[in-house]
């Protein structure tokens, strides 16, 4: 239990993650794995474990590591919290510092849970890619229409790299609030819902949340239509993980406020030895 | 030459010679070039919010920019208060005067006004970003740099661990700011790409300077190296992304 609780498994813990992310970004920017990294990101890692991660060793095996990683360090701080912050705050019971201390490491569990949440529960899907009149039959069984799409902006500004959108969508030439994409649930042939969407402003519906990315233009037909392209996805536990991550922010900024001075005494008076 | 031009240029000259009289211990010099130095930032500020419309956001010469207004900033209130250091105001002018330098070779204009910059998340996250890199900066030269004039008796660690945890919190405000526009846009508030991965490396250096155990909290030496990391970390990350792309 001690060694579990450890400062030095903490530190161990963090000084070998952020190597692993190193090694990780420099593998998020070399073919083929960018690729393999981008196909993370198409589902939950849940389907991706079961399927595509089995032809992608090198990404599936830094992956697995990175998440042995985030285990241990999350033990390690919920052994810490268990056996040495929460049993200070029956000695220093009135010092409202404690809690905090206690809570922030509590939080940091909380956020993490989240991050396991996204990674497994409900559903995701990335690139949907519809024409009004077009559905997606979705993993729960009912059913998504794009109903119709409309599109007040020059067509040519569409179907440009991530890139090229960045230097050619301006807020004088492309209006964000003016293009929208209606929406239609169904279930059995019956409507549950109908919606507007508009990009950066998802629709939600019955804990589905449905976000359009971006508008394509499809110039197999004569006049081209506009279509959208879409994430769907259901995932239960998403506002427990930013309500989390905002108290988490919150009583760090309690800390940072507070911060002690005396616990550097000792340092400053190792190093006035030295010098 | 063009207002801005000439702006940039009082900037970088006198960030220079404020870092060299601060240094030097010579405090009327070092507040006047720091405060022309100041001033020739916030006019580089001015310039692209009058271009854009906007705050500077993202892209080498609006990030840089605001970075050294802020830095400037903090180099003042290294000039009084309980942990006074000359040193340290001049260790972040010359911080200020290194920073500005890179914009010689990047090209010193106003980024295409994207539809996306005028959304709050998006400006929360850019803005919350380089004042969290602004802090942790600040934290790593007040760690690395030894002051004999100072009250703590050369060791500024207090100052450095005070700013470092502020510059985790922004960090992290910047993140959450930024994981909300992610949601909103792309249907998911994490990427497997270079950038969250480097967001996630900063945090966690952060954190471990923060985690000593009792008998390395000790080490002077590790304590600064550690307290000297985060900042070093993302100012480093940062450069190579602006070059990068």
């Amino acid at each position: 239990m001690n060694k579990l609780s450890s400062l030095y498994l903490t530190l161990y813990c963090l000084a070998g993650l952020a190597l692993w992310l190193a090694a990780g970004m420099l593998l998020a920017q070399t073919q083929p794995y960018m690729l393999h990294m981008k196909a993370m990101d198409q589902t939950l890692l849940r389907d991706w474990l079961a399927g595509p991660a089995l032809g992608q060793p090198v990404v599936l095996v830094w992956f697995l590591v990175l998440c042995g990683g985030v285990g241990l360090l999350a033990l390690n701080m919920a052994v810490c919290t268990w056996t040495k912050l929460l049993p200070r705050l029956k000695g220093n019971g009135g010092r409202l510092r404690t809690w905090f201390l206690a809570g922030v490491h509590v939080l940091m569990l909380l956020v993490l849970l989240g991050h396991l949440s996204q990674m497994g529960l409900g559903f995701k899907l990335e690139s949907v890619k519809l024409l009004p009149g077009q559905s997606r039959e979705l993993p729960d069984g009912s059913l998504l229409t794009v109903t119709e799409t409309h599109f007040a902006d020059d067509p040519a500004l569409l179907n440009l790299s991530y890139r090229q959108g960045r230097a050619s969508l301006l807020a004088g030439v492309f209006h964000r609030e003016k293009n929208t994409a209606s929406l239609e649930l169904s279930l059995g042939g019956r409507s549950q819902a109908k919606g507007v969407l508009r990009i950066l402003e998802p629709w939600e519906a019955d804990g589905l949340r449905v976000t359009l990315a971006e508008f394509f233009r499809d110039d197999s037909q004569t006049p081209p239509r506009v279509g959208v392209l879409l994430t769907v996805a259901r995932n239960p536990l998403e506002k427990l993980f930013f309500a989390s991550y905002l108290a988490w922010i919150l009583v760090y900024i309690y800390l940072a406020a507070t911060v002690r001075k005396h616990r550097l005494n000792h340092l400053n008076g190792d190093a006035n030895h030295e010098s | 030459m063009d207002w801005w031009e000439a702006a940039y240029l009082l900037g970088l000259a006198a960030s220079l010679a404020a870092g060299c009289a601060a240094w030097r211990r010579a405090g009327k010099w070092a507040w006047l070039c720091g405060f022309m130095a100041t001033a020739g930032c916030a006019a580089m500020v001015v310039h692209i919010w009058q271009t854009a419309g906007r705050p500077p956001l993202s892209g080498a010469y609006e990030s840089f920019t605001l970075l050294c207004l802020l830095l400037n900033l903090l180099a003042f209130t290294a000039l009084g208060g309980d942990n006074a250091s000359r040193r340290l105001a001049g260790l972040t002018w010359l911080a200020v005067c290194l920073v500005l330098l890179c914009l010689l070779i990047a090209p010193r204009q106003v980024n295409p006004d994207w539809y996306q910059y005028h959304y709050f998340w998006n400006r929360a996250f850019f803005l919350l970003r380089v004042a969290a890199l602004g802090f942790l900066i600040h934290g790593s030269l007040a760690a690395l740099v030894w002051d004999r004039s100072a009250p703590a008796g050369g060791n500024l660690l207090d100052r450095s661990r005070r700013f470092l945890i502020w510059g985790t919190a922004l960090f992290l405000a910047g993140e959450l700011a930024g994981f909300y526009w992610c949601l909103n846009w792309l249907g998911d508030y994490w990427r497997w790409n270079r950038n969250f991965l480097e967001s996630t490396l900063i945090f966690l250096v952060a954190s471990a300077a923060l985690h000593l155990p009792p008998r390395l909290a000790g080490r002077i030496g590790l304590v600064r190296t550690l307290y000297a990391a985060p900042g070093l970390a993302g100012l480093s990350l940062w450069l190579i992304h602006q070059v990068t792309g």
